[in-house]
């Protein structure tokens, strides 16, 4: 029997997990079923224009290039930030020295960023990227640099002593060690990615969600707008689920040993 | 060696002074260079700068982009912190609204602007509602942990010396969750900053964003350089403080916990 409780108990708190999403998902269907409201069409009509546009018409022409350019972006400042940071968090002096840009370029919101890059760039895929790489720089930069100064000074004198060379001191030692480090500066960037993502869009674009779900809006097209924001949702979700995944896999020797070290403490 | 070592401190010194100097001379370059027809070199900006720092629209789009940001923040904080303690404490609470709340947290405020365009059009109401969506979950969550994070022993403890519930709160509960809160409160405000800013710039409510997509679409190239300049700048500042703000509380809690031991 002591075997069943816990089962039980735990099928009772998924049953209580799903209380509020069923509920919020049946008074939105039938609260909203015969609903004349411009702004709140039934929940059907909503879902069935989401299946229209997203299944699978509207994801070639404005889905697939709205990725393409987060992705893209988002490759770069990971790139140009951990091997930037590498380099910032390895040389005082030079950290030093861009202090002050990092700390402007870091704070200053990426949106307001936006005409300058469309004035400069113009509003097609390069203004984009460019803005959305420049965004996603910062967080994985300054993530990178702590983490290179976490690494224990003894591990890269262990490393000397080895006799590793200089290329292979950062690939062996630095970058495991800056490795959860890195990660967390790139969770945080992914969702910068995606707000620069929306926003470029829908200030300046001629596809993309961003642009077709605002265009919706000025156009009164209020199904669309509903569906547009659906997809946004759905996906800034998705994207946070697929990183914690990768992360968990990749970094999943780092979470056991912090769990060990853990356990150490304690006893 | 000591000449050495007084050399090296002064080459630290002057390191960072000497690339903002570099960076304003490179900007300076490319505005009377290659970049001449859309960027105004710098000496042009400042110029702008000063000459609008005398005019009243300067200062009403950075009061108007201050004060959304001050009332969206103080309305998000206050839900986020509120749903935080009754999460924290009540295990069929967070349980109820797990689902819901891990399905929204990951979903960024832009989402929701169309929506609330619709309602408020360009207005201040939009960008406060906005602001407060934005920084609502970040609250939230920092709360939540703080509470969690709770030592049940610290906690029992106070219950066996008789404090009563109000006294727990003030002085357990209160200065444990602290320095979550304050963490969470540094990330919300550079967050509602930009929140802000951005439903300038998209929704049109009054404010810097609005102020620089106007000289953008206008062709004015000083004002929006400027713009952006300052807008950088205020977000700098926010940061600045809210992270000594974060190393005031934090420093209060490193102290407590000394005590404690």
């Amino acid at each position: 029997m002591r075997v069943v409780y816990p089962s039980r108990r735990s099928l009772a708190r998924l049953g209580v997990r799903a209380v509020v999403p069923a509920v919020v998902l049946v008074v939105w269907w039938f609260g909203s079923a015969h609903s004349r409201s411009p702004y709140f069409p039934p929940l059907r009509t909503i879902l069935s224009t989401f299946r229209q546009m997203w299944l699978f018409a509207d994801v070639g022409p404005d889905l697939v290039p709205s990725l393409e350019r987060m992705l893209l972006g988002y490759g770069i400042a990971v790139v140009v930030g951990v091997a930037g940071g590498v380099l910032l968090g390895r040389v005082e002096l030079l950290r030093r020295a861009f202090d002050p840009l990092v700390q402007f370029g870091r704070s200053v919101p990426g949106t307001a960023l936006v005409p300058i890059a469309v004035v400069v760039l113009g509003i097609g895929n390069t203004a984009k990227v460019t803005l959305i790489a420049f965004v996603c720089l910062f967080p994985i930069l300054l993530n990178t640099i702590d983490g290179v100064h976490a690494v224990e000074p003894i591990q890269l004198d262990v490393a000397r002593s080895f006799q590793l060379t200089r290329a292979q001191t950062p690939r062996r030692v630095l970058l495991p060690g800056t490795a959860p480090q890195v990660a967390t500066g790139m969770r945080i960037s992914l969702g910068a990615a995606f707000v620069m993502m929306v926003v470029t869009e829908m200030v300046a674009a001629t596809n993309g969600i961003g642009y077709v779900t605002l265009a919706a809006e000025q156009q009164l097209q209020i199904p669309q707008m509903w569906a547009g924001m659906l997809l946004l949702g759905v996906l800034g979700y998705a994207l946070n689920l697929l990183f914690v995944a990768a992360e968990h896999r990749v970094l999943g020797w780092h979470r056991g040993q912090r769990a060990h070290q853990g356990a150490g403490r304690v006893l | 060696m000591g000449r050495d070592a007084k050399a090296s401190v002064v080459v630290a010194r002057a390191a960072p002074l000497v690339t903002v100097a570099a960076a304003l001379a490179a900007w300076e370059a490319l505005g009377h260079g290659s970049l001449a027809s859309t960027l105004p070199p710098f000496s042009k900006v400042a110029r702008w700068m000063v000459g609008a720092a005398g005019t009243a629209p300067f200062w009403s789009g950075i009061g108007h982009t201050m004060l959304q940001w001050l009332i969206g923040l103080l309305l998000g904080c206050a839900v986020g912190i509120g749903l935080g303690l009754l999460t924290g404490f009540s295990e069929r609470l967070r349980l109820l609204l797990d689902v819901v709340v891990e399905f929204l947290r990951p979903i960024p405020a832009v989402v929701y602007l169309p929506l609330l365009i619709l309602f408020y059009g360009n207005t201040d109401t939009l960008a406060v509602l906005n602001v407060a969506v934005g920084v609502v979950w970040i609250l939230l969550f920092q709360t939540y942990y703080g509470v969690r994070d709770l030592d049940p022993l610290v906690v029992d403890t106070g219950r066996v010396f008789g404090l009563s519930r109000r006294q727990r709160l003030s002085r357990i509960v209160l200065p444990s969750v602290a320095p979550y809160v304050a963490t969470g409160l540094r990330i919300a405000c550079s967050t509602a900053f930009l929140v802000a800013v951005s439903v300038e710039l998209i929704g049109g409510s009054p404010g810097l964003g609005l102020d620089i997509g106007n000289a953008q679409s206008n062709g004015l190239y000083e004002p929006m350089y400027g713009y952006v300049f300052v807008t950088g700048l205020l977000a700098v500042a926010v940061n600045v403080l809210l992270v000594r703000l974060e190393r005031a509380v934090l420093g209060h809690r490193s102290a407590t916990l000394a005590r404690l031991r």
